[in-house]
């Protein structure tokens, strides 16, 4: 015989409510642990006068097409290197530039150099990857290692 | 130096309005932080370009980083109305990606104010995240209105083309349906962007875009000369916002919908 159970329709609320306050607490974790590591980056990257650029990376199938944006940057300083499925940018930003761009930020002197170390879903066939520069953005199409 | 003090004060939901000047738009542009940060670029461009002067700050207490953004030496709130000198425009800029509980808030309370102060159009500005943007040099503009006449008009006037369909996600999607609840009538403007690097040639064409629409002469050649600086000015602004994007569910615009024609 079926019957109604008035305690268990209170538990099942009371872990309703726990499981909706531990994804509250977890979501609002992962936001303080993001503000931490986006604080401690910039100040590591400040102390080293280095700023992280830009990249989007987009999966065409058999090819990576990678936009690094460097605005600023001096053109014969522009490095990118690949190690496997490792993606290293370096290039020096033009000071002048800087400090125009910056002009009202009291850290804008400290801002020298563009680096930043990336990582790709899959290893890239270093040998085959071709680099073109429009403005301020390279473009980098990498085969995917087969 | 103090802050000035505001002549009103309205606390909208969760947000508060301090106003500095009794200003009263037509038009409420709103240039938000979102993909490629072109409404936000166009917003600031608009702004420079027009000598508009902030009328009035936004803050939050509650849904708000604590924040005081400091211009030229002057304390001022995080998001700012700006408004043009002849009355007509009003932009709102933000220096703070809005975080999903707070961007749900504000578009209701923004949608709340403009309507007590009369204002007839709300005009968003945004980008459309486009993986082939790199591709090409012009981006497209689109059109998107609750009001089937103004969408038609805009189309006409600067030849954007309609947005067939999709899903807009984030704090224009909430404008979109409230602006519509309260019989205000809202006007997006999409371009096709870049989706997390700064992108000002797309806001070129949105600036392009409203110049044609309210008949101000705004150059644009000088956001063509400062595009690089803007970006290194604004690439960390960017980010923050592209972290609060992929939260705000913004990987639904990337999907079709379920129904079609």
């Amino acid at each position: 015989m079926a019957y109604y159970d008035p305690f268990a329709v209170f538990d099942e609320t009371l872990k309703r409510i726990l499981r909706r306050m531990e994804e509250l607490r977890a979501q609002m974790l992962a936001e303080y642990e993001e503000m931490e590591r986006m604080f401690e980056d910039r100040i590591r990257q400040l102390e080293r006068g280095e700023t992280e650029p830009l990249v989007s990376i987009y999966d065409e199938g058999d090819k990576y097409i990678i936009v690094v944006d460097v605005p600023g940057a001096r053109g014969s300083t522009v490095e990118v290197k690949f190690s496997g499925n490792k993606m290293l940018v370096e290039a020096v930003i033009d000071e002048k530039f800087a400090e125009e761009a910056l002009s009202d930020t009291l850290w804008a002197g400290s801002v020298r150099r563009f680096r930043g170390e990336y990582v790709l879903p899959e290893p890239v066939d270093v040998q085959k990857i071709r680099l073109r520069r429009f403005g301020s953005r390279v473009l980098i199409e990498a085969p995917k290692l087969r | 130096m103090i802050m000035a003090k505001p002549i009103l004060e309205e606390s909208i939901d969760a947000f508060n309005f301090y106003e500095y000047d009794l200003f009263r738009p037509e038009t409420l542009m709103l240039a938000l932080p979102d993909l490629g940060l072109v409404g936000a670029i166009a917003g600031l461009h608009l702004v420079r370009e027009l000598k508009m002067r902030d009328v009035v700050g936004i803050d939050s207490y509650q849904a708000l980083p604590p924040v005081a953004v400091i211009i030229e030496g002057k304390p001022k709130h995080p998001i700012r109305i700006y408004g043009s000198q002849d009355g007509r425009l009003g932009v709102v800029l933000s220096d703070v990606p809005l975080a999903p509980p707070a961007a749900i808030a504000f578009s209701v309370a923004i949608v709340k104010y403009a309507r007590s102060r009369g204002v007839r159009n709300i005009l968003s500005v945004t980008g459309l995240g486009n993986p082939s943007r790199y591709q090409f040099e012009k981006p497209n503009l689109y059109v998107l209105s609750n009001d089937e006449e103004t969408a038609k008009k805009v189309s006409e006037i600067t030849g954007a083309k309609q947005v067939p369909g999709g899903v807009l996600v984030g704090p224009y999607a909430i404008v979109l349906k409230e602006a519509s609840r309260q019989g205000l009538v809202n006007t997006v403007l999409l371009v096709d962007s870049m989706v997390d690097i700064p992108d000002p040639e797309a806001s070129i064409v949105a600036v392009e875009a409203i110049s044609k629409l309210y008949g101000y002469k705004v150059d644009t050649k000088k956001l063509e000369e400062e595009a690089d600086k803007i970006k290194l000015r604004l690439k960390e602004l960017m980010k923050e916002t592209k972290s609060l994007m992929a939260r705000m569910g913004k990987g639904y615009e990337y999907r079709p919908t379920l129904m079609y024609t």
